[in-house]
């Protein structure tokens, strides 16, 4: 099966997930099923790099793993945006602006 | 944020076990979600799971990597890793139990042996300030044998050399002797000492309870007193505090106890009884009766060398002052630490350096190990780190698996050492410790043994990690798995390791072969007498009982030896004053019949009989005789070097010589054979045999030839003796064997040392070149397969893969063999006894090593030979 979407950039992967945490509390799956469906099937969330990068904001101290059960009876942790992880969201989105912007300026020239 | 990660680290640690379930979970579950999407769009089950799964990757490393994002702390890592480590030595016992031993071996020797340094050497002596200590000796200039310049000292030059020098602060002089501590049915012979009331002081011993001795009562009228040793104390008198006050009797004589000394801080060390050493008006200005012993304490700055310098001169002084007593007398000052472990010191750092050859061996043949493991586990590295096992991680593993490896070997080490420790203070030929017994393996020594096995984890682990650098495994790889064939410099280094291996093995052999043949050697030396069947004991009577000059003594002597006869199974029996091998000696000055000049020999007292009794040769005249009388002719027998010193070319017999300051001639009516007195190697010396009738003495040891085991006679000789005096106890019972075999104790202590430690190196040296060989079988077991598969005889396989080795060997044979002669002229120079290694040892010892060497190298050589070789092409 032929997959056209767009892997993440470096980085921009714990973004998402802290985004997405911000709507709603969430689990990995689902997590990778809203990044997905939020661009629109654009973005492809590799799966391997998901759970290790939810490890490094959980020791971060930017999300908490609550354990929750989801279908089949698969215990699952229920991500959640802590105030630390908030704060960093904020950061990381003026970051990525600051960032696509400069890069816009520099693709529109000429 | 640091406390944060520390909390978040602990509650990782405390809940791994429900996180790794929930993150299993938590991977089932994305996994079945992805797989139902894929379902939703037609696929059947089972491609829907696959395809899932293929999209989510390889899970264990994805585990790993949450894992690595912390939470999974070092102890985690480290538990994982023991795990693992566990498993994989199981999985291969030999690699592991090889190294354990190996290492154990290594660090139980050195462990022990630094135990045993460090109690003899680096443990200071139990007294104030001990290095301004020193003994003060008599040098007798004129005399080649050993202890000449050890010779006990006539009063009037120890007063005199007190008086004059300025080079110390204080001296004390002592005696030993051997005494009678009575008490109804259970007399026991002692080692006393008289001693000036100054000694204690002096050492800066203080009393345990009671008090030492003072200056009034070391008068010739005063009270008789008495201070004895805590171990005496204990053992006898049940360590009672109202010792003090009682009465023991000594040699038929009363003293009053006054004091106890500490246990291992007596002086001399082998006493267990201290009286007043007192000297007589007269007796302190002999200068030609040499029985005193002396200690001095050094001024403070003041040293060694200077002390020597001063007191030579004034002995020089004394030489010219009375020359008759005094010519060639010389003054010797050794430190008192010096004096008490310096004949042990030498042989312990002998020991140490074979130990640590042996420690050597066993590094080389642990690294050779684990080169070998490295290569050999290279296709799992490059496996592991290409199913995504991170470098970092990899290195852990190894480091913990030495580490876990290393470990073991310490704590076996550790037993090993304190097992050792306990028979080398046993067999040791000299008392290694003043308090024998205690001799624990202490906390440095511990540590010692601890960091022996760190530095051996972190070298080897190194060793090892250095083999799953990107480079190495890409290649290999690369390769298919094949073994790796072009790792030149790990195998030059494997065989460097063997070759250094074989050379420290040749020293070791060569050194014990050196101490084999000494001894043989020597067991083959004539005595001068024959000691087999020979039961000897040493009969002190008390002065009191029999005085000098009564005749009871030698009634009493007589008697018995008549007695002893009467014992089933006795052939013979007589009696000496001063028995070969008893490591006394009395030097007693006489002069021709003609001649006023003083000459020197040894000075024996014996009863008739004694010759025939200890199977010597009477080579002209006679024996001394039963009709040789007190009131008789004084007579004497020489022994063959005197009479060849004195009277060369002429007839001994019927001369006459004076001995002492006796005016009385005495006639030598016999010539005996030389009887070695101080050793199998030692020369012989003059030495004269007065009748026992004519010059009683009180201390003769009886020795009595019998038909079988002489030892078998000891309870009935003891009854025989009790028969006569009930109050008597015997002293040093013992069969001339066993003080012949005591006096080889050193050698044979270096012997066995030596002969264990080269086996081991001899052991450890075999298993590294057939690891060599057998690695290097492996390794080119296709080449050998395409070989044999053309023709190759399996002599030409022997050949190919047993030559580089073999040639190795030799070097290191050579080089050993080259060492071990450098070796041993260099430890020649410093160590008394010790030769140099000759050919034959070095040829034997040579021949040894190259033939456990081929036979440890032809084991993999011919399995390999003869190996099918198509099996061989399909393995691969």
């Amino acid at each position: 099966m032929a997959d056209d979407r767009t892997d993440l950039l470096q980085g921009t992967l714990e973004l998402l997930i802290l985004k997405t945490l911000a709507l709603a509390p969430e689990h990995g799956w689902g997590i990778a099923q809203r990044i997905q469906q939020n661009s629109r099937e654009a973005l492809s969330v590799n799966q391997g790099s998901l759970y290790p990068a939810l490890q490094r904001l959980e020791r971060d101290g930017a999300i908490v793993g609550k354990p929750g059960l989801a279908a089949n009876n698969r215990r699952v942790n229920v991500y959640h945006l802590t105030p630390t992880g908030r704060r960093l969201l904020a950061r990381q989105v003026e970051n990525w602006n600051r960032f696509t912007g400069a890069v816009g300026l520099i693709l529109s020239m000429g | 944020m640091r406390l944060r990660r520390l909390i978040y680290d602990l509650r990782m640690l405390v809940t791994r076990r429900r996180r790794d379930a929930i993150l299993d979970d938590e991977i089932a579950f994305h996994i079945e979600q992805q797989a139902a999407q894929y379902e939703r769009l037609g696929m059947t089950p089972a491609e829907s799971l696959r395809l899932a799964r293929a999209r989510f990757g390889a899970i264990p490393a994805t585990k790993e990597d949450v894992r690595d994002v912390g939470g999974f702390s070092f102890i985690d890592g480290f538990v994982q890793d023991a795990r693992f480590a566990v498993r994989r030595l199981l999985a291969r016992p030999v690699f592991g139990v090889t190294v354990v031993a190996t290492l154990a071996l290594g660090i139980g020797a050195s462990t022990t042996v630094f135990t045993v340094l460090n109690a003899v050497l680096l443990r200071p002596l139990p007294y104030d300030r001990p290095e301004q200590l020193v003994t003060v000796w008599e040098h007798s200039r004129r005399s080649a044998q050993p202890g000449a310049d050890h010779e006990d000292i006539a009063p009037a030059n120890l007063f005199d050399w007190q008086s004059e020098s300025r080079s110390f602060a204080g001296f004390a002089w002592y005696n030993r002797s051997v005494a009678t501590l009575g008490g109804g049915n259970d007399p026991e012979q002692v080692v006393t000492s008289g001693i000036s009331p100054s000694l204690f002081p002096l050492l800066g011993v203080r009393p345990l309870i009671g008090r030492f001795i003072r200056a009034d009562e070391a008068t010739p009228d005063a009270e008789r007193v008495v201070v004895i040793g805590e171990s005496l104390w204990r053992r006898r008198f049940g360590a009672d505090a109202k010792i003090i006050d009682r009465t023991v009797t000594l040699d038929a004589v009363s003293y009053r106890v006054i004091g106890v000394v500490p246990r291992g801080e007596g002086f001399p060390r082998e006493a267990a009884l201290w009286t007043p050493l007192t000297l007589s008006p007269s007796s302190i200005t002999t200068r030609n009766a040499h029985y005193l012993l002396a200690v001095a304490r050094l001024r403070p700055g003041v040293s060694l060398s200077a002390a020597r310098t001063e007191m030579s001169a004034i002995a020089a002084r004394l030489e010219r002052q009375y020359p008759a007593t005094n010519a060639d007398l010389g003054v010797n000052l050794i430190s008192l630490t010096e004096e008490l472990v310096g004949n042990v010191r030498s042989t312990l750092w002998l020991v140490f350096g074979a130990v640590a050859f042996v420690l050597i061996i066993a590094c080389s043949n642990v690294g050779g190990l684990f080169l070998a493991r490295a290569a050999a586990g290279e296709g799992e590295m490059a496996l592991r780190r290409a199913l995504g096992a991170s470098r970092l991680r990899l290195v852990q593993q190894v480091l913990t698996e030495s580490f876990l490896l290393s470990s073991a070997a310490a704590v076996l080490g550790t037993l090993i050492a304190v097992w050792s420790t306990q028979s080398l203070v046993r067999f040791s030929p000299v008392p290694i410790v003043p308090s024998a017994g205690s001799l624990g393996v202490d906390v440095r020594v511990a540590a010692f043994a601890v960091g022996l096995a760190l530095i051996t984890t972190v070298v080897f682990g190194l060793l090892q990690a250095t083999r799953c650098g990107e480079g190495v495994l890409q290649s290999h790889l690369r390769r298919g798995g094949q073994q790796a064939s072009s790792d030149s410099g790990q195998r030059r280094t494997r065989r460097l390791l063997v070759a250094a291996e074989m050379a420290f093995t040749m020293v070791l052999l060569a050194g014990a072969g050196l101490m084999v043949r000494e001894l043989a050697a020597l067991a083959s030396v004539d005595l001068g007498f024959t000691p087999t069947r020979l039961f000897t004991a040493e009969i002190r009577l008390p002065g009191a009982r029999y005085p000098a000059g009564s005749g009871s003594s030698d009634r009493f002597y007589a008697q018995l030896i008549a007695n002893a006869k009467q014992i089933p199974g006795v052939d013979a029996a007589s009696a000496v004053f001063m028995l070969p091998f008893g490591l006394d000696n009395r030097v007693y000055s006489f002069r021709l019949s003609n001649q006023s000049e003083p000459q020197r020999a040894n000075f024996r007292v014996s009863a008739p009989g004694y010759f025939s009794t200890m199977g010597s040769r009477v080579l002209s005249g006679r024996d001394i005789s039963w009709s040789d009388s007190a009131e008789g002719r004084r007579v004497v027998v020489i022994n063959r070097t005197m009479a060849e010193r004195f009277w060369a070319g002429r007839n001994a017999v019927g001369q006459t010589i004076r001995i002492r300051g006796d005016t009385t001639p005495v006639e030598i009516v016999g010539v005996v054979a030389d009887m070695k007195y101080f050793g199998h190697d030692a020369r012989p010396e003059p030495e004269m045999y007065v009748a026992h009738a004519q010059v009683p003495v009180n201390a003769m040891t009886v020795v009595v030839r019998t038909r079988d085991d002489p030892s078998r006679i000891a309870t009935k000789f003891a009854a025989t003796v009790r028969a006569l005096d009930r109050e008597i106890a015997l002293g040093r019972v013992s069969t001339m064997n066993d003080l012949i075999d005591a006096s080889l104790g050193a050698r044979r202590f270096m012997r066995g040392t030596l002969g264990g430690f080269a086996a081991v190196g001899l052991l450890l040296s075999c298993i590294g070149i057939y690891g060599l060989v057998a690695y290097s079988v492996t390794q080119r077991r296709r080449e050998i397969a395409i070989r044999v598969a053309v023709g190759a005889t399996p002599h030409d396989v022997l050949g190919l893969v047993t030559g580089d080795e073999l040639r190795l060997a030799t070097l290191g044979i050579v080089a050993g063999a080259g060492a071990a002669v450098l070796l041993g002229r260099a430890l020649a120079a410093s160590v008394s006894g010790l030769g140099t290694p000759d050919p034959v040892v070095l040829v034997v010892a040579a021949a040894t090593l190259a033939g456990a060497a081929l036979l440890a190298s032809a084991i993999p050589a011919i399995r390999a030979a003869r190996g099918d070789p198509v099996a061989a092409l399909r393995t691969n």
